[in-house]
């Protein structure tokens, strides 16, 4: 439990370890009046989450991403700590994470790399449309974890084509990293300098132990490293790579150039084949929304159109991003001895937080979900605008 | 065949805004409309014991939970013959809509805002609604929430209550709960092609069904035909299926719409641009 | 065709082909048979054109010989002497015979790029279905098709067929191209050696796998036994029998101690041993960095010094020959020891020092060499300064020292994440140099990209509210007040039967909540036939279009031709392939509007293309 163990050494910063007497870092943890473990655990996660939550405040964010995402397929993979293994583990909430990436950034892009056996394949190129990334990660269950990774190498093939990209767009590497060593052609050193200059941001998550070089990617290009503890930690350490991290000092603004075609419904639309299924299972019909620019024909946005080039997206996709500009405040935990009604969900609670705009008090699980979740303080949202 | 019954919580989130024509003549169809809506409340709690329902009353003031409450002032009165629950539902709904429209009629004289322009405050109803069925999650099976208005007009009332709404939408979306509608018009031609668009685009995100009905003496009909069957019994059901919608794009300086435009990538506001060309 | 002038090399009587008799005349460059009676030859091929021969078995009673062309005929001799099947197995081994040795002289050779071709072809349906249908119907070239089209497909191609990459404006493609034809560094794992598993091979041996990566590992990091394998496989030993020599060398077996003279049958690794010494005795004059590291010392003694003094000591001991037996056994035993556990350690040390020396880049490596070299000529020049600046270089050197000392010791005993300010600001590093976020108009989002919709009715017209009247939400909640405040319910009567049938049949099929569309689904009623072409006419239109568009925006000159050229190849698509079909659609089933989606497409391209046109008509008038 290493957070447990910050906090407890935290208060007995005084000389040496080994001086104090054994530390007894279990009592960290404490039993709640039913006697359940689980509570302590989960308050220090949820405290973890409150910070992580608060420090993104009114930060420019990058909205426009390139994200590669690295999977170590080494023999490490092979450990069955997470259920069945960490392999099949990873790729499962990989292609969950996937899903909603599509979803929350719509403009954005992914590229999927892997590395075994001293090298790495990229198995799917950067792009915006999910199913090319979902059929490459399905075929990856065949695959078998074998050999070392190599951390430099697949950095390097990131960088190749990252490079490339324009400087609006933030630009991003997200390992997962179950191995304990890498196995590198040359220095790696000299590759994080590089990638650090050309302002690529590497965030690590670790299966197994925190790892020194991991650990001084991430610092120098500004990236985080987690370390998971089990299964539900590292959906939460993925999924916080969903929102946009925030913006470097050198992200320029600009305007990019964007489609929204109309939906066509059956009796609008002139008959035409979709040229996202043109392969295969084709769809012939009058509906269906068309480029604005060159005028083809596709089934489902977001996509960007592969005669034109131009980003095909509908106004909801952008509306699913307002929500990092305009983020909920914090709400002042307080404990109320007599016990107070939750305004979301009538429980009785006696920690509460309250919005300092509309003074209503919410449990702290409403309070987590709102500020995750819903982005929205229903207390304010029942109040009239003045 | 034996099928598991699967336990739903439904929020019903009610609108009682005042600007609607059912209040119009001698407001027996306004009546009829509640009365619709209990009857339809009750119906739910009857498909299955495990059924939970939570009740949410939106008005131009404040949004209320009024269904469960914790203490009732004139509690235990039940009609004989009648399953004690549903009395009580009854009973709480339409002692609890009384109060809240004195008090919001009360208020207004009170305050002397006569210039107020109505607002709807639909959207932070929905997430109470939301909490609550966060709260409840582990309790049933599958969540949903039907949202019944009588509302006419939606120039002015869902005005800068756009991002509120969509922030429900998603999240609705994410917790797989289905968002429903069903407006009650008048039979007045005009009201025929008012579209609460907003509610439109919610409930084709949620995968939702959106209802405009202007046969309001019978409402309960189709509320029990098309709100009450839940998410997994729609499948096999023949439902009014609403054509897809397609969401405009509007540019923010001009709020004209467009076909290509140009977005910032920082504060991802849309701008237009005057012509097609590159 | 009469027999020119040409050698004949062999003559075959009684030959039959598709039952007529004939001769069969091997020439120079051809292969020809004549019916008899007639005095041309009916078949001829060139040897160029034939893939190879076939043989029938032996035992079957006709005796036939088959030759194959490249593009798949087969013609069959049989070969019908009079005499006897031994006079024809003769007769056609010998005709065998010829041709097995004229083919391989005209086999042609098919150019590798031709092959590279016909792969990607075979691979990619879809590519070749697009080469069918523009190559083939000339609406582009075949040149155009695999400069232009292909490489974008099939990025492989660039480096296949030599061409520079395709004109286009897509970012970042040069990359995409590179990515795929370079070889990867491998960097080597410490524990390569010891990560071969053996085998058992049933009777006491043990079988070594070797694969290519593991021999790449070993020559990079040992290059003194790369050198061994180049002097002497494959002459002078064979590969399986360097290998052996390999495991069974020190390398392998790091405590063995090499005595002075080595044994006669040749241990190909003895010399290898003393240059490693050499390696690291380099080393170690060459000094490290590190304050804190020094290769001399291990197992808690002075190895140098104890070498030496073992050495003296066995001196002594020659000496003193005729002292004890016993006294000798146990210093030349303890040395022995003691020199097999110095040299597992040595050996250790010169293992890492051999693959970290190998995963230094080459660049770093030769500037390491180039340090080595000025590190030598400054050091030579310090010792001429050292009398003369003795004091002080001394101090500053140590002062440096004693800095980057003090450095390493802070930095291995203060962990970052323990400090307590670290602990609140640890997000600060992720956040430093993030501009805060502005938004000057906040109003924008609240109502959102949504147009303005009229729902436009005539106020004057409608007897409700008009809800910019102020007072009328007075009014309205007064009316709801006095309405709900009498309001008792009688849920039994809230609905009556029929109310209920007409809301009912509203909802039925049909019924005017339910008009679901009638559309006809277009896959089950046009024929398959149509819509497979239709399909083949998107594809290829598609790629046309994705051409045409990857020109804008038209930033040189080359894009301007390309634009051109494809402008041209549109116009030519429509010409040959749309219109054909438009018309027999008209004709087949009075329908025309399933080409009308690609029209507007086409319309499209060209009005774009015009206007460009015109921009650049404009511009180069001014």
């Amino acid at each position: 439990m290493a957070n447990a163990l910050r906090v407890d050494l935290d208060e007995e910063h005084k000389g040496y370890r080994w001086e104090t007497e054994y530390e007894r870092s279990w009592e960290a943890i404490r039993e709640n009046e039913h006697g359940l473990l689980q509570p302590s655990v989960d308050d220090i996660v949820n405290k973890a989450k409150r910070k992580r939550i608060q420090d993104r405040r009114k930060m420019r964010l990058g909205m426009m991403r390139h994200l590669y995402i690295v999977i170590d397929m080494s023999e490490s993979m092979h450990e069955h700590d997470y259920k069945p293994s960490r392999i099949r583990c990873c790729l499962t909430l990989v292609q969950n994470f996937l899903k909603d990436f599509f979803d929350m950034n719509p403009i954005s892009q992914i590229g999927i790399i892997i590395t075994r056996n001293k090298r790495r394949e990229k198995i799917s190129e950067l792009s915006g449309n999910p199913k090319a990334h979902l059929e490459a990660l399905k075929k990856l269950f065949d695959i078998e974890c074998v050999g070392e990774p190599s951390l430099q190498n697949c950095l390097e093939s990131a960088l190749d084509t990252l490079k490339h990209m324009p400087s609006h767009t933030s630009k991003e590497v997200l390992v997962i990293f179950g191995s304990l060593t890498t196995c590198d052609p040359s220095d790696i050193n000299q590759t994080i300098e590089v990638l650090a200059a050309r302002n690529v941001r590497c965030s690590v998550i670790g299966l197994a132990a925190e790892v020194r070089i991991c650990h001084s990617l991430a610092k120098q290009t500004k990236g985080t490293y987690n370390v998971a503890l089990d299964e539900s930690h590292l959906k939460d350490l993925l999924y916080d790579h969903l929102n946009p991290p925030p913006a470097t000092a050198n992200t320029e603004s600009s305007l990019i150039r964007m489609g929204f075609p109309q939906y066509y419904n059956e009796d609008e639309g002139k008959p035409s084949m979709c040229v996202c299924h043109l392969s295969n299972n084709v769809n012939f019909s009058t509906s269906g929304y068309f480029c604005p620019q060159c005028n083809s024909k596709y089934c489902e946005l977001p996509v960007e159109c592969q005669v034109c080039g131009l980003t095909l997206v509908s106004s909801t996709h952008l509306s699913r991003s307002y929500h990092h500009l305009f983020p909920v405040d914090m709400f002042t935990v307080n404990e109320y001895a007599n016990g107070v009604i939750c305004f979301g969900c009538q429980i009785e609670t006696k920690t509460a937080a309250q919005c300092e705009h509309c003074s209503n008090l919410f449990c702290i699980d409403c309070d987590l979900f709102i500020h995750e979740s819903m982005h929205l303080c229903p207390g304010c949202a029942s109040r009239r605008l003045q | 065949m034996e099928t598991s019954e699967q336990s739903t919580h439904l929020v019903v989130v009610i609108d009682v805004l005042p600007t609607t024509a059912l209040l119009l003549d001698d407001g027996t169809l306004y009546e009829k409309w509640l009365n619709a809506i209990i009857a339809f409340c009750n119906s739910h709690l009857l498909l299955n014991a495990n059924n939970k329902l939570t009740v949410i009353a939106t008005g131009c003031e404040h949004n209320t939970i009024i269904y469960p409450v914790d203490r009732e002032e004139n509690g235990n009165e039940t009609i004989p013959g009648q399953y004690p629950l549903f009395s009580t539902v009854t009973r709480v709904i339409c002692s609890q809509i009384k109060q809240l429209v004195s008090k919001a009629r009360y208020s207004l004289e009170k305050a002397e805002r006569a210039e107020d322009i109505p607002q709807s405050l639909m959207a932070g109803a929905i997430g109470i609604g939301l909490l609550k069925i966060n709260r409840l999650k582990s309790e049933v099976d599958s969540s949903r929430v039907a949202i019944v208005t009588a509302c006419n007009d939606n120039s002015t009332l869902f005005n800068s209550q756009y991002m509120n709404f969509m922030n429900v939408f998603f999240t609705a979306q994410k917790m797989n709960v289905v968002v429903d509608a069903c407006i009650a018009v008048s039979n007045n031609n005009y009201e025929q092609d008012i579209n609460l668009s907003i509610l439109q685009q919610g409930c084709d995100l949620t995968n939702g069904l959106y209802l405009k009905i202007s046969n309001v003496s019978a409402f309960l009909e189709y509320l029990l035909w098309t709100l009450l069957p839940d998410a997994e019994t729609r499948k096999k059901l023949l439902l009014p299926t609403q054509k897809k919608i397609s969401y405009k794009a509007a540019c923010f300086c001009h709020r004209n719409l467009i076909d290509i435009g140009y977005v910032c990538s920082v504060c991802l506001s849309s701008e237009l641009i005057t012509t097609k060309t590159q | 065709m009469s027999t020119s002038s040409e050698d004949v090399l062999l003559l075959c009587n009684e030959v039959r082909h598709k039952k007529n008799d004939g001769i069969l005349y091997l020439m120079a460059e051809r292969i020809a048979w004549m019916p008899n009676g007639k005095d041309t030859f009916t078949i001829s091929h060139k040897y160029e054109d034939i893939k190879m021969q076939k043989i029938s078995p032996d035992g079957k009673p006709k005796i036939q010989l088959q030759v194959v062309l490249h593009n798949n005929e087969t013609t069959t001799f049989h070969f019908v002497a009079a005499e006897g099947a031994k006079k024809q197995l003769q007769m056609r081994n010998e005709v065998k015979e010829l041709l097995s040795q004229l083919l391989p002289k005209f086999k042609k050779k098919i150019p590798k790029e031709l092959e590279a071709k016909n792969k990607i072809l075979s691979d990619d349906p879809d590519l070749y279905q697009l080469y069918k249908d523009l190559v083939v119907s000339q609406i582009i070239t075949a040149d155009e098709f695999w400069t232009q089209l292909a490489p974008i497909r099939c990025p492989a191609l660039v480096n296949i067929l030599n061409i520079s990459p395709p004109v286009t404006n897509k970012p970042g493609f040069a990359s995409i191209a590179s990515n795929h034809n370079q070889a990867q560094a491998v960097g080597i794992s410490a524990a390569f050696l010891s990560d071969i598993k053996p085998q058992t091979d049933g009777c006491n041996g043990i079988k070594y796998n070797i694969t290519t990566d593991i021999i790449e590992a070993i020559f990079r990091t040992y290059p003194a036994v790369k050198r061994k394998h180049f002097e002497n496989v494959p002459h002078k030993i064979s590969e399986s029998e360097f290998w052996t020599r390999f495991f069974q060398s020190h390398y392998f077996h790091r405590d063995r101690v090499f005595t002075g003279s080595g044994s006669v049958k040749g241990d190909l690794f003895a010399d290898c041993a003393k240059s490693d010494e050499h390696d690291v005795e380099k080393a170690l004059r060459s000094g490290v960095n590190d304050p804190f590291v020094d290769l001399t010392y291990f197992d808690d003694c002075d190895y140098l010094n104890k070498l030496d003094e073992l050495k003296r000591k066995d001196s002594v001991n020659d000496l003193n020959s005729k002292s004890g037996k016993n006294r000798d056994k146990e210093v030349s035993s303890g040395s022995s020891l003691l020199n097999a556990n110095q040299a597992l350690i040595k050996r250790f040390n010169h293992h890492s020092y051999m693959v970290l020396e190998a995963s230094l880049s080459k660049e770093r490596r030769e500037d390491k060499i180039n340090a080595r070299q000025t590190n030598g000529n400054v050091k030579s020049l310090n010792n001429s300064h050292k009398e003369r600046r003795l004091n002080e270089s001394d101090d500053e050197s140590d002062l440096d020292s004693v800095k980057v000392k003090k450095k390493r010791l802070l930095e291995k005993t203060h962990l970052e994440e323990l400090n307590e300010e670290a602990q609140i600001d640890c997000s600060l590093f992720v956040n430093k140099g993030t501009k805060p976020l502005n938004i000057t108009n906040k109003e924008r989002y609240l109502v959102g990209p949504t147009p303005v919709t009229n729902n436009g009715y005539d106020s004057s017209h409608h007897n409700s509210y008009s809800h910019s009247d102020a007072s009328s939400l007075f009014s309205s909640v007064r009316r709801q007040d006095a309405v709900v405040s009498h309001w008792k319910p009688l849920l039994s009567t809230c609905l009556t039967s029929q109310g209920a049938v007409t809301a009912l049949s509203e909802l039925s099929p049909g019924g005017a909540l339910l008009k679901s569309s009638h559309s006809i689904v277009l896959k089950d009623v046009i024929p398959l036939d149509i819509q497979k072409e239709l399909k083949q006419l998107y594809f290829s239109c598609n790629e046309l279009f994705r051409h045409f568009w990857s020109c804008f925006p038209v930033t040189n000159e080359k894009l301007e031709e390309k634009l051109i050229q494809m402008k041209t190849t549109l116009e030519r698509f429509q010409y040959t392939k749309l219109q054909p079909l438009h018309e027999r659609l008209i004709k087949e089933r009075c329908d025309s509007e399933l080409t009308s989606h690609i029209l507007s497409q086409l319309h499209i391209a060209y009005n774009k293309f015009t206007a460009w046109q015109a921009k650049r008509n404009t511009l180069v008038r001014k």
